[in-house]
């Protein structure tokens, strides 16, 4: 039943939906089939392949030795970034110092420590002892009241920390960088004109802005740290995850299955962290966009109230 | 040195350029208290950076500005000039209000966060009696 309605006659017009054949798309069928066939053959070689050997990795998973070098990667990451983002905001303020003297010896630890690989930063610090071997505590080039032993001073964790800390830094210290140059400079004049001193400025008006800058690739590199842990081997520091697991599967003339244990925990983890980095990213998002990003719950609930989705 | 009976704003002789570009040749100016005054020009004319000498937020080159008889950004002791420190030049931008041309609201926060920027983070007003 319908109404032809003229115009010119707006009060007796009733609004019957559009019903109209949807546009097909035949070729989405076709890349959705080649997918689904790739897709499965890789479960069915996971299934029946016996060389993955998914009894001995689930037999493994939560063994304590692997369990423990869990806990050792993730405090090494966790330490290593809190080092990192803390010596990393102090550089980058140094850079931006009108003192030549900060800013040169700023860019001078960003060039020597992003300069060389990690592996061989984390063995030069294992083998610092081999240059110092003691430390005292003192006036310069005056008498000294303290002297320790590098050995006993430089454990190979800590030596792990300084090697992924200070390397980290010299990374964090370009990414604050260039979100404090994110922030437009009438932002600063403002500050200074309501009264504010350099140090205030920064902490109230620059950096709480130059954060939605500086959080993605900070999430990003937590990430990357979380892997990198692996080079600890360089020192060596062997109670960390792949050690562990590659220990164990050694032992059992068993690496591969290992190691795919060790990539699941890694996988677990970084998954965790992601999750931690959108919600983080979503915080510091305030003011500058209209609508904040829906949280994938927010996502699902608009999807399943309109019933059939639109794509 | 206040001088109550002088003039709110005194600008004498005052010179700015950038660079080779001069954009303040010799400004002399007076408002007084109560007085409301209008600077009118094309744009590119100089307004901006005289009200941005103003509150010391760019250094005038020769010349004299003050507000209620003190000289913005210097201290004059037996005839010599002296820079104040960041401090001093902040606490005589407190006593100067100044709207942006882009306003250069901070956007990370709320409408009234924005009007109690100043005194909470400068003065260390309590958020309260701020609002």
């Amino acid at each position: 039943m319908s109404t032809v309605s003229t115009p010119g006659e707006p009060q007796a017009r009733s609004k019957p939906p559009i019903e109209a054949v949807p546009v097909r798309h035949p070729g989405r069928w076709v890349g959705v089939g080649i997918v689904a066939i790739f897709a499965a053959m890789l479960v069915h070689s996971l299934l029946t392949n016996p060389n993955w050997g998914w009894s001995l990795i689930s037999e493994w998973i939560f063994a304590p030795p692997i369990v423990k070098g869990v806990g050792v990667t993730l405090l090494l990451t966790f330490l290593s970034m809190i080092i990192g983002l803390a010596l990393g905001v102090l550089l980058a303020i140094m850079r931006l110092s009108p003192n030549p003297v900060m800013s040169g010896s700023a860019w001078v630890f960003v060039w020597a420590f992003r300069g060389t690989p990690v592996y061989v930063q984390l063995f030069l610090w294992a083998n610092v002892i081999a240059l110092y071997t003691t430390l005292s505590l003192g006036i310069p080039f005056g008498p000294e009241f303290f002297t320790f032993e590098t050995k006993t001073l430089i454990p190979a964790f800590v030596a792990a920390l300084l090697g992924l800390g200070l390397n980290e830094a010299a990374y964090m210290a370009e990414i604050v960088r260039a979100g404090i140059l994110s922030v437009d400079e009438g932002q600063e004049e403002a500050a200074t004109a309501v009264g504010m001193s350099r140090l205030q400025t920064l902490r109230h008006i620059v950096l709480p802005q130059a954060m939605r800058v500086i959080v993605p690739p900070t999430g990003n590199e937590t990430i990357s740290m979380l892997k990198t842990t692996s080079l600890v081997i360089a020192i060596p520091l062997t109670t960390e995850l792949f050690f562990q697991a590659s220990a164990v599967g050694n032992r059992l003339f068993q690496p591969f299955p290992m190691a795919i244990l060790a990539s699941i925990w890694y996988l677990a983890l970084t998954s965790i962290l992601m999750v931690g980095q959108f919600y983080i990213e979503r915080y510091y998002a305030k003011g500058a966009m209209r609508e904040l990003p829906p949280t994938p719950i927010q996502k699902w609930r608009r999807r399943l109230g309109r019933g059939g989705s639109n794509d | 040195m206040t001088d109550q009976n002088g003039p709110k704003l005194l600008a004498e002789n005052v010179h700015k350029a950038y660079g080779r570009n001069e954009v303040l040749r010799g400004i002399d100016m007076q408002v007084r208290t109560g007085e409301v005054a209008c600077i009118i020009g094309p744009s590119g004319g100089g307004k901006s950076t005289f009200l941005r000498c103003i509150n010391h937020l760019e250094k005038i080159d020769s010349g004299r500005l003050s507000v209620d008889g003190e000289l913005i950004g210097y201290h004059q002791r037996g005839g010599k000039l002296y820079e104040m420190r960041d401090k001093e030049v902040a606490a005589q931008r407190r006593s100067i209000g100044m709207v942006f041309q882009r306003f250069n609201l901070f956007p990370h926060m709320t409408a009234a966060e924005n009007v109690m920027a100043g005194p909470v983070v400068v003065r260390g007003d309590n958020k309260k009696k701020a609002r």
